[in-house]
């Protein structure tokens, strides 16, 4: 079941689906890793924007933009 | 075959990419900016076994994208300006993220070299690289470096010389399969029959359409018969998403990522630890729901404690006492030659004390950017930025704003170039315009006089009225800002909401060479401007006071008096509609240090204690209360002017600048002291 990003609890993986929207910021999270098919990590998920680890990479994503990133928990 | 190479450095943000250009050049370096844009260009050059080679550092990126002026700039130096070869550095410690620029450069047909770097971090992560196996696989040299410890420089020189001299070409071609290929195909046949000049690849420039690249789409707009083009492209677009299932774009850069797990799987071997590594457990509390603000306020508290005892204080002090003694020394060999009184003064006050007043605070600004460079260099600066957008972005501003307001604290000019790291063009221009309302280290000065004549050693409740005047007026200064921003993103730039994304890099001890030349990079840049400005500036402000000749130095009949005496009634309406006390606030739109020593010149003070003496004559708490919120708010220096026009890239918006702030600075020093008259004040 595909959901956003916002609702995936601390400590948890998830694989990511897509990156709605297509603006450029989406394609640029996309280059920087954040895939369909990749694998995050949910480093930081209380307050204020999340902090996700995907491979060796650390990414804060804003809740407005973790909200376009459609994932399955794993 | 001995020509001058030509080599470009390309790699992630935080790859040890500067390390490297420090190595390879050394202080044979020139740090400019690309035409047109705001973004820096570093080239330098190295001379190695009798080859001269120029080596230019391209700005950090992640991908050759379009979707900021540091990749296009990338992008069209490697295709454009053909250098003979791209060095690609790495962070080994985080291969599968970096190689997706690899690919991207690839493509380009670029003559390639790939410098793993960092493995001495990769090492201690027990990641072990095949590095013939990878070199294989992108059919271009690799060689392992850990740049901050000069360790394999040499063996990347000889390989980057080697293929720059070499004929071989780059024909790596990724295979997107084949519903992609054809299309690509289509499209690159539809170009070629177009167009006549071809100023990119066509197979790449085909390749960039599909992905929607913004560049690539308006440079095809201005091929003439470019709806050709565009409608092939829609008609290949469509058909994609039929037969793959999604946009092309997504799944190209899927099919990248393909490409280099295969190649990582294949050659890197990494022990899969669910060990917290070091850097999240430092993350743990300072990005800590509670915690993580207090933090943050310790660091910033030490920073500037740090520069104002020792930078400000003990050296600065030192500093004092050397043109002071310096301005002896000086005098007296003049005289014994029986100089003329005028050449004296001019040394003397004119020169070395002018001068003095000033550079009295360039060890504060050194040890203000070497902490500043620290905290960057570690990597904390990334996590204050996490930590100050949740209320940053309550007031409608971006949290990297947060960071930049706080380097603007020790120069309005660092702050606003640092800007640079906003991505959304709105966010980057409020950014920008009210950087000019924190206070600057250069303010200092005229807080220290004006408070030590009226507020220090008296006490509002248990503090000293000086200290809550000067700590006043920072919190004043930034409320400013934070207004005057909130106005900006609610009523003048409207734009889109901006997300934020950023990466945090993994934490790391900042090595003192990188360090110095961060810090040095910085504070030579202020040096030479003040150098020369203020130089300036004292030179005009001791002729005017000394003209008419032999007119009584300083005085109202000399030059300077004249031209205050037309200013002042500007402000009387704030309390102090002296030519003295316009003539120093004229002074102070060239540089503001020189408020102060403008003042020592007109009223005849030769020190310290004279000038404090002289002030608590002409003025009185509140008119200096006045003085310094206009002196806080008002028009920013000349070289804060110049970095607004240099980073709005437009003369406009920094005439605006200097006009809001000129108005808010009058307005602000009229308003306190009208509102303190009504209270009963003098």
């Amino acid at each position: 079941m595909d959901m956003p990003l916002n609702f995936i609890g601390l400590g948890k993986f998830a694989k990511i689906n897509s990156v709605q929207g297509g603006e450029a910021i989406c394609k640029k999270i996309m280059e920087m890793g954040m895939n369909k098919g990749s694998i995050i990590k949910i480093m930081k998920n209380d307050s204020g924007p999340l902090i996700v680890k995907v491979g060796e990479t650390r990414l804060v994503l804003g809740r407005g933009m973790a909200q376009k990133v459609m994932v399955r928990e794993v | 075959m001995s020509k001058d190479l030509v080599i470009a450095l390309a790699g992630n943000p935080n790859c040890g990419k500067t390390s490297l250009f420090n190595s390879l050049t050394g202080s044979k370096q020139h740090v400019g900016n690309w035409p047109g844009v705001t973004v820096e260009k570093k080239e330098g050059r190295f001379k190695f076994e009798g080859r001269n080679v120029i080596v230019v550092d391209l700005p950090g990126t992640y991908s050759l994208g379009a979707y900021s002026e540091d990749e296009v700039v990338a992008r069209d130096f490697i295709l454009k300006s053909k250098p003979d070869v791209v060095i690609n550095v790495i962070d080994s410690s985080n291969i599968e993220r970096n190689l997706y620029l690899t690919m991207q450069i690839l493509e380009t047909g670029a003559k390639m070299v790939l410098a793993l770097n960092m493995m001495d971090e990769a090492r201690n992560k027990n990641i072990e690289i095949n590095v013939n196996k990878i070199s294989k696989a992108l059919n271009i040299p690799v060689v392992e470096t850990v740049a901050t410890k000069n360790e394999g420089i040499r063996e990347l020189i000889k390989e980057t010389i080697k293929i720059g001299d070499s004929g071989q070409h780059n024909t790596f071609r990724i295979n997107y399969g084949k519903d992609i290929e054809k299309e690509i195909e289509l499209i690159a046949e539809t170009i070629s029959q177009v167009s006549a000049t071809k100023e990119y690849p066509t197979q790449w420039a085909s390749l960039k359409l599909l992905e929607g690249d913004e560049y690539i789409k308006k440079y095809v707009n201005e091929i003439e018969d470019f709806e050709k083009i565009n409608n092939t492209l829609d008609k290949s677009i469509e058909n994609l998403i039929v037969k793959i299932g999604y946009e092309p774009d997504a799944f190209i850069i899927d099919k990248r990522y393909e490409l280099i797990s295969k190649i990582v799987k294949e050659s890197v071997k990494k022990e899969i630890s669910n060990i917290e590594s070091t850097s999240d457990k430092i993350d743990k509390w300072t990005t800590h729901k509670y915690l993580g603000i207090p933090i943050f306020a310790v660091v910033m508290f030490l920073m500037y404690q740090i520069a104002m005892t020792f930078g400000n204080g003990f050296l600065g002090g030192l500093v004092d006492s050397g043109f002071s003694a310096l301005g002896g020394f000086v005098g007296g060999i003049l005289e014994s030659m029986g100089s003329p009184a005028l050449l004296q003064s001019f040394v003397t006050d004119g020169l070395i004390g002018g001068l003095g007043s000033v550079f009295v605070f360039t060890p504060m600004i050194f040890t203000m950017y070497f902490l500043i460079a620290i905290l960057e260099d570690s990597g904390y600066m990334a996590r204050a930025a996490y930590i100050m957008d949740k209320f940053m972005n309550s007031i409608g501003l971006h949290g990297k704003t947060a960071v930049s307001l706080i380097i603007s604290s020790g120069c309005n000019v660092a702050g606003i170039m640092s800007t640079r790291t906003l991505d959304s063009k709105k966010d980057r221009m409020i950014a920008i315009l009210i950087n000019p309302f924190v206070s600057c280290s250069a303010r200092l000065p005229v807080y220290a006089l004006f408070a030590g004549a009226f507020f220090i050693g008296r006490k509002i409740w248990f503090f000293d009225a000086g200290g809550v005047v000067v700590f006043g007026l920072y919190v004043l200064g930034i409320a400013v800002a934070i207004l005057m921003g909130k106005f900006l993103s609610e009523k003048v730039f409207k734009g889109e909401e901006s997300y934020f994304v950023m990466e945090l890099p993994p934490y790391r001890v900042p090595t003192a060479k990188s360090v110095f030349i961060h810090m040095w990079e910085k504070s030579s840049h202020f040096l030479k401007k003040m150098g020369t400005i203020i130089l300036g500036l004292v030179i005009i402000v001791w002729v005017l006071s000394n003209l008419p000749m032999g007119v009584e130095p300083g005085t109202k009949d000399s030059l300077i008096g004249s031209v205050g005496a037309v200013i002042a009634p500007i402000f009387s309406p704030a309390g102090f509609g002296t030519w003295q006390a316009g003539v120093s606030l004229i002074t102070g739109l060239a540089a503001k240090e020189a408020v102060v020593s403008t003042l020592g010149t007109v009223y005849a003070a030769s020190n310290d204690v004279s000038l404090t003496a002289a002030i608590q004559q002409a003025f009185t708490p509140l008119t200096s209360l006045a003085f310094m919120v206009m002196t806080l708010l008002y028009c920013p220096c000349a070289a804060t002017i110049g970095a607004i026009r240099r980073e709005t890239n437009s003369r406009k918006w920094a005439l605006i600048a200097v006009i809001y702030t000129c108005v808010i600075g009058w307005g602000g020093g009229v308003l306190v002291y009208q509102i303190g008259r009504l209270l009963g004040f003098n």
